[in-house]
């Protein structure tokens, strides 16, 4: 039994890879390596910057006979990325998978439901543990010639790290399925707790560098508070540093707290998953009644849809925290950034010259994020009879599909871009030319992604995960978004080594030809793009 | 009415319907058997312009649903059999949402959802979400949205399944209503002894291709519908 529902978790995690979502049939044998190598080229990548962290790290910390405490570090921060990356996964494939009913209604014990659940959660952890994990242990191999039992002992601890983490975050999982059954606005509540962790990761990101000096500086009081208030973590340290003793404590502790998990979680399991939502029945509201128009209708069911979504709210909303953000640190650090460009006014003119093109880059690049038109075909899924036996014109439904997108988008990119200029000191006409760009590359990438959208549409998902984060579209909508905000400043820059260019104008350029391509894709989506949903 | 002439569709090499022609007027309730498979689906699916057909013409009170789909689909309401509706939305949000696109007034859209949600039983639950509805529920959401806009032709796939018996009950006359007051309604189902009491026409479909059509009596003459039913499958 358990190896057939193992069998059918792991098919529904891989199949992407073997079987095109869009149209059912098996890949090709090259498609599948092609996707494996984009896969691991990504992992490769994020391993190549975790080495420099590690290289950083270690080399301070091991002349000072800290060996452990560079382990403990770095496994911390395996842990920390591992929850981090699983933990908005975990909830929806454990409690809100939709064959959850299916199989409790076979005969199957629910501690094996979880197991199986489980085996994709402690899957996604360990690939992110690894990924801080691996760099780690590579780079004691490579520059500390370590012993035998510390490349054991190192190799043994990943799975556990992995198990940990899998603990942590079905225990977070836990509390949100136990919480979003009590209230009845979810998935703005499930964002709004996201939006803070992702705060809290950044602000510790941001100040990464400053946090590891003052690790260094303080490794021995650090190393001395770990011991006694981290013990666990501190015994993961000591034995990846070779400590048997150590090995034996991490993997006892971690194999109990695992088999603890599971067994609260199988007690619960079957209430979590089939509870429907214990928010208080909302009342009979007779009369209440407001018409509006088809075009308004629509616009209305795609803003309910994106609301109603906490996955994809935060997967292709989560640019606006960001633009939020910058914008606030760009208003209370003026004076900083004023004297941090001083020297560049007088030595590199040119740099200062760019100031409008970055300011207007910059919001466009975390605009990128939300790509809510790539995912929004495939998010018709089971429902796309409802619009295809109303008489709606296909157009219709994809135009308020992209302003949704521009209306989500364009003000925060808009003033996000104007505060910039406004904190670079740009003059007005620069300051205008970049506010408008940034509204003109909104329009632009939402068309985009739409068009990607209906050409690689799937209905066929389990989870709204899949279309939303796991989906060739978003992936393909987010790329090319970020390529354009980049090729803006790029191209900037390489015309500027030629002739000296006005930024306004420039932008005013830009924004021209986005505009023009956006009005090309507009015409494809209303003729090519609505035939092909129409088919769908 | 409605009318299907020589209709074909494939799917790959399968014919999952061939050459199937079918009149339903004006006053008729028109039931479709045929057994799982038949291509009783794909038809329905076809006749409301949720599937593309390779060969064949659907018309629509004389409009071709080819030329002028959304003509035709402003006169046709549709059920599915399964319905699945938007989960993110509360019933009345979708109620709503059907009535914004039909352009059902305010007025209309008020008073008609009070009286097919009173017959059906619904009133109480319009504004749960619909991800917390029964089949049952949501079958009635879907009879609530299709019965809207006062469409002239109603087109349901298995409607029964999922009801309550009173709210069956209620359907069958909610059925006849329409066809009373000149409209039309063309169903599939299994449960025989419903169209041989309700339906005016029958039609049975068998692999794709129609093997028997007209009347009650044409079709089964002295003996049941079941009989004749079973008879030509065997």
């Amino acid at each position: 039994m358990l190896k057939a529902l193992l069998k059918k978790q792991f098919m529904e995690l891989f199949r992407g890879y073997f079987v095109s979502r869009k149209n059912g049939k098996a890949r090709s044998k090259g498609q599948t390596v092609g996707l494996f190598i984009l896969f691991a080229a990504l992992i490769a990548y994020g391993g190549a910057m975790v080495f420099g962290l590690a290289f950083g790290l270690g080399s301070q910390l091991m002349p000072l006979g800290m060996k452990w405490l560079y382990f403990t570090l770095m496994g911390s921060l395996a842990i920390m990325l591992g929850v981090f990356g699983s933990v908005f996964n975990t909830y929806t494939s454990l409690y809100r998978a939709k064959d959850n009913d299916l199989l409790i209604s076979m005969p199957i014990p629910p501690s094996r439901i979880v197991l199986v659940r489980l085996s994709s959660v402690y899957g996604l952890g360990f690939l992110f543990t690894g990924v801080i994990w691996v760099p780690t242990l590579l780079y004691d191999w490579i520059f500390e010639l370590p012993g035998a039992a510390e490349v054991i002992f190192g190799l043994l601890l990943w799975p556990f790290i992995a198990a940990f983490v899998s603990v942590l975050t079905c225990a977070l999982g836990w509390v949100v399925a136990l919480v979003s059954g009590k209230v009845s606005n979810k998935s703005f509540v499930t964002v709004a707790l996201s939006v803070v962790l992702l705060g809290l990761y950044y602000v510790f990101c941001f100040r990464l560098t400053e946090i590891l000096g003052a690790l260094v500086e303080n490794s021995e009081a650090i190393g001395g508070f770990m011991k006694v208030w981290f013990n666990y973590l501190y015994q993961m340290g000591q034995a990846a540093a070779g400590n048997g003793i150590g090995m034996l404590i991490f993997a006892g502790v971690t194999a109990g707290l695992s088999a603890l998990c599971l067994w609260l979680m199988a007690r619960t399991f079957i209430g979590l998953a089939t509870r429907t939502a214990d928010a208080p029945r909302a009342a009979h509201k007779a009369g209440a009644v407001k018409s509006h128009s088809v075009r308004a209708a629509l616009l209305r069911r795609e803003f309910k849809r994106f609301g109603a979504s906490a996955t994809y709210m935060l997967n292709c909303g989560l640019g606006l925290a960001f633009m939020a953000a910058i914008a606030v640190l760009a208003l209370v650090k003026q004076d900083t950034l004023q004297t941090a460009l001083a020297p560049y006014e007088a030595n590199m003119p040119w740099v200062t010259a760019a100031l409008p093109v970055l300011a207007a880059a910059v919001p466009c690049a975390m605009a990128a994020l939300n790509a809510i038109t790539a995912p929004s075909v495939s998010l018709e899924g089971k429902h796309i009879w409802i619009l295809q036996s109303l008489p709606v014109q296909p157009a219709e439904v994809l135009n308020a599909k992209l302003w949704m997108h521009v209306l989500v988008n364009a003000e925060v990119t808009m003033a996000t871009a104007g505060v910039l200029c406004f904190c670079l000191r740009a003059d007005l006409l620069a300051s205008a030319a970049a506010v408008l760009y940034a509204g003109v590359y909104v329009w632009l990438t939402g068309a985009l992604g739409l068009m990607i959208g209906v050409r690689h549409a799937n209905l066929q998902w389990t989870t709204e995960a899949q279309p939303v984060k796991q989906s060739l579209s978003a992936f393909l909508a987010v790329l090319l978004g970020f390529g354009i905000a980049v090729a803006a400043p790029l191209l900037y820059f390489l015309l500027q080594m030629f002739v000296p260019l006005n930024p306004a104008l420039f932008l005013a350029l830009m924004a021209a030809l986005e505009a023009a391509l956006a009005a090309l894709t507009d015409r494809w989506l209303t003729r090519t793009g609505a035939r092909l949903f129409a088919q769908l | 009415m409605l009318t299907i002439d020589h209709l074909t569709k494939t799917y790959g090499e399968k014919k999952a319907v061939d050459d199937l022609s079918l009149h339903i007027a004006p006053g008729e309730i028109y039931g479709f058997i045929g057994h799982n498979g038949a291509g009783k689906t794909t038809t329905l699916k076809s006749v409301v312009g949720i599937l593309p057909f390779d060969a064949g013409t659907i018309t629509i009170d004389g409009v071709s649903l080819a030329d002028d789909p959304l003509t035709c689909k402003r006169r046709m309401a549709y059920i599915p059999d399964n319905p699945d509706l938007y989960e993110f939305m509360t019933g009345r949000q979708y109620l709503n949402f059907v009535a914004d696109i039909f352009g059902v007034s305010d007025a209309d859209r008020r008073a008609r959802v009070a009286d097919i949600a009173g017959t059906l039983g619904l009133t109480d639950d319009l504004d749960q979400s619909v991800s917390a509805y029964s089949h049952g529920m949501k079958q009635k959401l879907a009879i609530i949205s299709a019965w809207l806009h006062e469409p002239r032709l109603i087109i349901m796939d298995e409607p029964f399944v999922g009801l309550d018996p009173k709210a069956a009950h209620s359907l069958k006359e909610m059925m006849r209503a329409v066809c009373d007051a000149g409209g039309a309604i063309f169903f599939s189902t299994h449960v025989l002894e419903v169209a041989e009491k309700l339906c005016d026409k029958v039609a049975i479909i068998q692999n794709g291709r129609l093997i028997r059509c007209g009347t009650m009596d044409e079709v089964k003459g002295d003996e049941s519908l079941e009989s004749v039913f079973l008879e030509l499958e065997a």
